[in-house]
């Protein structure tokens, strides 16, 4: 009798301590991968440098008309997304800017590019943004990207009909107001950052108070 | 924001108006460099332009930009000739020009509102463009009436005098620009591309008495700001999980079981056998 008592007390014990301790470690890690690959940013691109008093550099000497202003955009338009790891292939559409908050497309199974950031192909950031979810339309095409993990592949498929696969570098979890510049720089090495809503949900706000990132560099 | 230099002969002087200014770049570390872009809006003049004695720009002609050059910071000394003029005869136009790490100038030659020739600095640390606009300045450096400013068919300025700058805030995209001043001057309406988080330029040249007005433009880049958030989600579907209700009744099992574990060694112990 008594060492079933003290068995019962033991077993107790243990799934007091193991319950907790299995959810929290089940639970996707908020900060995985790293941010080395784009360190180059902090280089400073400069046309030109010279030293003053010694030989003058060559010095890029263009038409100034109005009429003869020529606007070339390196890189191409995203038009779909595919994200074989967590079952995302989606239209993606181009958003700007509405109220000073980067526009998201009304449907929560579309995905927005930042059309005034950066494109596949140039410099910068191309900034791909999403629902995790809506109160009135469910779950949204970014529900699972605090899923994604350093490794994984993203394969955008552009308006001429070419591709490019990128691939993970890393997620990271970031306050609402404190989401990086970099997200939607138009300078610096490619890369592809996806954004969409996470962390606690804010029932008197009805909002998410995190944004989750996932960053991507150009290959598989 | 513009000083003007001296025509011919005079001495010449010019506060290139140094802020040092932190420019929205990208870059983490300060610029050491300032950046010279140099405009020839001076009709039917063939230029060499000297810096500090030494010919940069050899037959350099009207209607053309330069740059940017990146320049160390200092003072250089600026002098215009005609092409093929000696580089000891006296400049045409000539001035001093002050750079600053950071700043970001454009040298202008052009005609004064009289149709004399003359060589402006003007500043372009411009403040950044709200998230999803386009700056627009407008400088008149023609000889000219005082211009009236119409963007897609509207007037928007009006008494734009020679030397001074006027800006304004946009929507990104294709529009019209337009000009006209007094006695029938018109620079009929064009179309230009304005960049989200760009400021585009528009140098009014040339002179109305000869006929020969025209548009040149400068693109200032990376005045862009980043939108004040990201909002992708309502509705809570997606939120970090709580403690899930199996894990919970589990636990409150185990305490139960717990409680009434101890609760019985207790009471054996304290019983007398």
């Amino acid at each position: 009798m008594n060492r079933l008592v003290w068995c019962t007390l033991a077993a107790s014990i243990v799934v007091l301590v193991a319950v907790p301790v299995s959810v929290l470690a089940s639970r996707p890690d908020s900060q995985v991968g790293s941010l080395e690959a784009l360190r180059r940013s902090d280089v400073h691109v400069s046309a030109q440098t010279q030293v003053p008093g010694l030989a003058l550099p060559k010095v890029r000497i263009r038409s100034g008309l109005l009429a003869r202003e020529v606007i070339r955009r390196v890189g191409e338009i995203p038009e779909r997304l595919r994200i074989a790891a967590i079952g995302v292939d989606a239209p993606v559409f181009p958003v700007g800017v509405t109220a000073g908050t980067t526009e998201i497309p009304p449907d929560v199974h579309d995905v927005g590019w930042y059309r005034f950031g950066g494109r596949p192909g140039g410099s910068g950031s191309t900034l791909l943004v999403a629902h995790v979810s809506s109160g009135t339309q469910g779950a949204g095409v970014f529900i699972h990207l605090r899923d994604l993990m350093p490794g994984d592949d993203i394969v955008v498929q552009m308006r001429d009909g070419s591709s490019s696969t990128f691939g993970v570098i890393a997620r990271r979890s970031f306050a609402k107001d404190a989401l990086p510049d970099r997200l939607f720089s138009r300078t610096g090495p490619s890369m592809l950052a996806l954004v969409t809503c996470g962390g606690p949900y804010d029932e008197a706000t009805g909002r998410y108070e995190d944004n989750i990132v996932v960053y991507a560099v150009p290959g598989g | 924001m513009r000083k003007s230099l001296s025509i011919p002969g005079s001495l010449a002087f010019v506060l290139a108006l140094v802020l040092i200014t932190g420019t929205p770049t990208v870059t983490s570390a300060a610029p050491r460099t300032g950046s010279v872009t140099i405009i020839h809006g001076l009709p039917g003049f063939t230029a060499d332009v000297y810096v500090n004695g030494k010919l940069l720009l050899d037959g350099f002609k009207p209607t053309s930009t330069a740059g940017p050059l990146q320049l160390d910071p200092g003072t250089y000394k600026v002098a215009i000739r005609q092409v093929g003029a000696s580089a000891d005869s006296p400049p045409a136009l000539s001035g001093t020009v002050h750079v600053s790490a950071g700043s970001d100038i454009s040298i202008c030659a052009h005609l004064g509102e009289s149709g004399d020739p003359s060589l402006s600095v003007f500043d372009n640390t411009f403040r950044p463009a709200a998230a999803g606009r386009s700056l627009l300045y407008v400088r008149n450096v023609a000889a000219v009436a005082p211009l009236t400013v119409r963007l897609d068919d509207r007037p928007v300025k009006r008494g734009l005098r020679e030397g001074s700058e006027w800006s304004t805030a946009t929507a990104p995209g294709r529009h019209t620009i337009a000009f006209d001043a007094a006695n029938d001057v018109s620079i009929s309406p064009r179309d230009i591309h304005l960049g989200e988080g760009v400021a585009q330029i528009v140098y009014v040249v040339g002179s109305a008495k000869a006929n020969n007005l025209d548009l040149m433009v400068e693109a200032v880049q990376h005045l862009h700001s980043a939108p004040s958030g990201v909002l992708t989600g309502d509705g809570g579907l997606g939120a970090d999980p709580g403690f899930p209700s199996w894990a919970i009744a589990l636990m409150v099992a185990a305490g139960a079981t717990l409680i009434a574990c101890t609760r019985r060694i207790l009471i054996q112990r304290m019983q007398p056998q």
